[in-house]
């Protein structure tokens, strides 16, 4: 129940990243200026990073309460010691 | 050593070890909390005093920055941001050898200014330099989501850090990861050699104050930015114990404030990106009036999981969404020569600010048990720093038109 909260809070408001993006994109149109991110490039590469910050926060809060990362950092640790 | 790198490589290399400053620097400077418990046990003393020493540390982060900033103008952003990392590895030592209130106070006051050093204004200051006009609001955004990433990141850890080697031998390891800037500190020298860092040279540094402080652009933003650190210190400071007082479960707190961290780092890309396409100063606008729209539907709303990770996550957008655009404004206006110093100023009063939202938020619920009258005051106070946005003038002084138009 947790997750579903979570990831459907995250759902509305990257769905509010997406309009206003693509309104601005739709109304912005300054084909001469070749220099400037194009909006794919940039909507592509904003969406892999929201996808892995979510993911990764997460596995992070799953395994944090479950004091199971815990243990892995301990033990990578050692390893590395 | 002199070291040759092809023109089109600079902004890369700002970018890059100026992202890498601030994720360090900022995940440092965020972590302190996590020692209040520990340290205040071992010196059996009261909060109030590493309350206090933490009061300093912010304040010295603003009156720092305006002061790094000027240097970094001046000597460069890589001398400027490794005098910074210096007292910060310093302070982290004497730190870590704390014995009594002396040592606290002198530590945390020392390692916020060595933070003003290697923080948002040395750094901003050279990435503004270096890029293209073109991209320069998206670099800022994309340096400051490093920085935001930093915190987010570095909390955990360092948590962990104090859980398995305990609080002292930790901050001997902050001190070590300190020094990793040392590093990437080299790379924002470049910033001076980039072709726009030329623009407005023969300016001397009271001159540019001076023109600052007359501009009536400047200080209606600086006002803005106080705006800024008073909502964003209320909530960051607040939330959780609001949180607590709703009766909500424990995990909405954790989870409320990693959606603000998740929507704080993909914000300020996503500022960033619409400011180099829209004006800053209405960007800026509309910024604040969502916040205070988002604080005044959250106060009618129930207080469910749900309205609170929604309430988490919006606000994340907006959160440290300003930094790119204030300090973006700032290069139109007055050129990138003294970027990093007008910033620091920016930032001081930004600090100011982050002071009161702390402070006015926990008397005014001693005096009235609850927040409602904190968040009536922060829809107030966003929607006159909307109102007050519509005046800047988001165009380059004649001083710097002029020196444009000869380079």
């Amino acid at each position: 129940m947790i997750y579903i909260i979570v990831i459907s809070a995250f759902v509305l408001a990257w769905f509010f990243i997406e309009i206003t993006l693509f309104i601005v994109n739709k109304n912005y149109s300054n084909l001469n200026d070749k220099k400037i991110v194009s909006y794919s490039k940039f909507i592509w590469n904003l969406r892999i990073l929201a996808i892995l910050l979510i993911f990764f926060t997460n596995i992070y809060m799953y395994f944090f309460e479950n004091a199971k990362f815990l243990q892995a950092i301990k033990y990578c640790l050692g390893v590395i010691k | 050593m002199n070291v040759t790198v092809d023109n089109k490589l600079i902004p890369i290399l700002v970018i890059i070890g100026g992202s890498a400053l601030l994720l360090i620097s900022f995940g440092l400077r965020h972590s302190f909390g996590l020692y209040l418990i520990p340290i205040t046990d071992y010196l059996s003393t009261g909060r109030e005093l590493f309350a206090f020493a933490s009061a300093l540390n912010v304040l010295m982060i603003g009156i720092g920055s305006p002061l790094f900033g000027a240097l970094s103008d001046k000597y460069g952003s890589g001398k400027a941001s490794l005098l910074g990392i210096g007292l910060v590895i310093l302070s982290l030592f004497w730190m870590s050898n704390v014995q009594g209130a002396l040592s606290i106070i002198g530590s945390q006051t020392l390692f916020g200014l060595g933070s003003a050093g290697c923080g948002t204004a040395v750094v901003l200051g050279a990435v503004g330099r270096s890029v293209k006009v073109e991209n320069r609001t998206l670099s800022l955004g994309v340096v400051m989501a490093a920085g935001s990433f930093g915190q987010f990141i570095m909390v955990p850890i360092i948590s962990y850090l104090i859980i398995m080697f305990g609080w002292s031998q930790s901050l001997l390891f902050l001190a070590l990861i300190a020094s990793i800037m040392i590093f990437f500190s080299f790379a924002l020298n470049f910033s001076g050699k980039s072709e726009s860092s030329k623009v407005g040279t023969k300016q001397t540094i009271k001159e540019a104050i001076i023109e600052a402080f007359q501009s009536k652009s400047f200080n209606l933003l600086s006002l803005g930015f106080f705006v800024c650190g008073f909502h964003v210190t209320f909530v960051a400071v607040h939330l959780p114990a609001f949180v607590k007082d709703a009766n909500l479960p424990f995990w909405v707190g954790g989870w409320a404030l990693a959606l603000i961290g998740i929507f704080n780092v993909i914000g300020t890309i996503y500022f960033g990106y619409l400011g180099d396409r829209l004006s800053k100063k209405n960007l800026l606008a509309l910024l604040y009036s969502l916040r205070s729209l988002l604080f005044l539907v959250f106060i009618f709303l129930p207080k469910t999981e749900f309205t609170v990770l929604i309430f988490a996550s919006i606000l994340g957008i907006l959160w440290l969404s300003t930094v790119p655009l204030t300090s973006g404004i700032i290069t139109v206006v007055f050129g990138p020569y003294y970027m990093s110093m007008l910033y620091g100023w920016a930032f001081f009063v930004h600090q100011i600010g982050s002071f009161l939202g702390s402070w006015i938020g926990g008397r005014l619920f001693d005096f009235y048990g609850s927040y409602e009258l904190m968040w009536w005051i922060c829809v107030a106070l966003g929607f006159i720093a909307a109102l007050i946005h519509a005046p800047i003038k988001e165009l380059p002084v004649n001083r710097v038109l002029k020196s444009e138009i000869r380079t």
